[in-house]
């Protein structure tokens, strides 16, 4: 049953960073945004399991989710061109417009976070408690001031 | 006859003056609340502290940890009304409430009246601190007086025309200021009492997640209790929290405690907003209250949101 819950999530994640993949450069940077934030979901969801021992402990899959959120979130900050801040039920905040330079390094502060958590390797479900509150802790304070809720 | 008439509309305006600053008075502490207050106990005031969340507006904006107790106001709160500047409560004798007695703190508390006894705009939610018990305030007002003193002198708020009139203020607490609890004999798993309380009163959950009547300036609409709504202040909407249309059904007690432990909901969306700051504040609370409010959230009748 774990091993099911294990694979199926492990699919999730991998065909939600690819349609964010396969939209990255496409018409619709709404869309997406919003493949990207889920595929991130997914990730951080899986991260949270092991950390909790809902799920058992895999390094190469923990590593699989934190290389998920580092490739979305090294690719995020491209997908706000002016004018998608409208439409397709964007939850973006117009804060985000009227302070690019915030928003970005909000961005690049969650592509580091994961980029040094990818370089640590955690190797226990243990050593996924910190990196969880880092970046977790990114999650929340981009939201906190970056998206409302419509 | 015209004399006659004019007399009488003279006759009926002073009436009705006279009515209106008797209606809009502003009550000092009942007897009854005056005698439930006792002497503080600051440990167990730390956790009221949080629970009611005194930091999310009273500190500065996105303040973390200990910046959090310090309560020199000053947020912009920008509503239908006009914008509110929250003021000063950190224990400054001077800027803050550093020289009030524990009887204007909980008049302010409980009633909306400021020691020189004038209204207290609604923005600041004493309608949902009035359910507070008097050990409660008590324990929060010992407390605040053991946190750091902040100097900031307090700013006028900035608000349209008809708002700017605080008496009638005395009005708007007659039709909706009432401390009695919201929703009672609910049934349900777990400790609802102590959520209802912590949820109800300190915790003022309804002041943002119940939409309100009278075109949103009206009180806490209870037909529509936590169902959700525009929000009071800044911009979108607030999520309905019941088991309604678009709330939170799906979710059990456990997934809502540990959302608001560690603010992720069960499919691993974060906080945001507002709600970010609230949520801080949850982490402080024991397990059971956080389970106790969840459980409280369970209970509570289920609404839909309205559009």
């Amino acid at each position: 049953m774990q091993k099911l819950v294990v694979a199926t999530v492990a699919a999730a994640l991998v065909s939600g960073s690819l349609a964010f993949a396969a939209s990255h450069g496409g018409a619709d940077p709404i869309a997406t945004r919003k493949n990207g934030m889920q595929a991130n979901g997914l990730a951080i969801g899986l991260l949270a399991g092991m950390a909790k021992g809902d799920v058992p402990f895999n390094d190469k899959q923990a590593l699989a989710a934190l290389k998920t959120m580092n490739f979305v979130f090294a690719n995020f900050g491209q997908h706000f061109p002016e004018g998608s801040d409208m439409g397709g039920n964007t939850t973006a905040s117009p804060k985000i417009w009227q302070d690019m330079a915030g928003f970005t390094a909000a961005v690049d502060k969650a592509t580091m976070d994961t980029a040094a958590a990818i370089e640590a390797a955690p190797a226990s479900a243990e050593a996924l408690g910190p990196i969880l509150g880092s970046v977790g802790g990114n999650c929340k304070s981009c939201h906190e001031t970056y998206r409302v809720k419509g | 006859m015209l004399r006659k008439l004019f007399t009488a509309a003279l006759v009926l305006a002073a009436v009705g003056i006279a009515a209106f600053w008797a209606l809009t008075r502003p009550q000092g502490l009942s007897r009854v609340q005056q005698a439930s207050l006792v002497e503080g106990d600051a440990a167990a005031g730390e956790t009221i502290f949080w629970a009611g969340g005194c930091g999310s507006c009273h500190a500065d904006k996105g303040a973390k940890g200990d910046d959090k107790k310090r309560l020199g106001g000053g947020h912009r709160l920008d509503t239908p009304a006009g914008i509110f500047v929250t003021p000063n409560i950190s224990p400054d004798p001077v800027t803050g409430i550093g020289n009030w007695s524990l009887e204007a703190f909980a008049n302010a508390m409980w009633n909306g009246v400021s020691p020189r006894g004038s209204h207290y705009y609604p923005a600041f939610p004493y309608a949902s601190y009035a359910r507070m018990s008097g050990g409660d305030v008590s324990n929060l007002f010992a407390f605040l007086r053991t946190l750091e003193p902040v100097m900031r002198e307090n700013e006028p708020h900035e608000l349209a025309l008809p708002f700017k009139l605080r008496r009638g203020i005395g009005l708007w607490k007659r039709l909706f200021l009432d401390p009695a609890p919201v929703k009672t004999g609910l049934q349900g798993e777990g400790d609802i009492e102590r959520g209802r309380y912590l949820a109800e009163g300190p915790g003022h959950c309804g002041e943002c997640h119940t939409p309100r009547t009278l075109f949103g300036f009206g009180g806490m609409d209870e037909g529509h209790w936590l169902g959700g709504g525009p929000a009071p202040e800044g911009d979108g909407k607030i999520p309905n929290i019941t088991s309604g249309e678009g709330g939170i059904g799906g979710w059990s007690a456990a997934e809502i405690a540990s959302y608001l432990e560690t603010g992720f909901t069960p499919d691993f969306d974060s906080v945001g907003g507002a709600m970010v700051s609230v949520q801080d504040n949850m982490t402080h609370l024991s397990k059971e209250d956080r389970a106790a409010i969840a459980a409280y959230l369970k209970a509570v009748p289920a609404v839909d949101i309205i559009r």
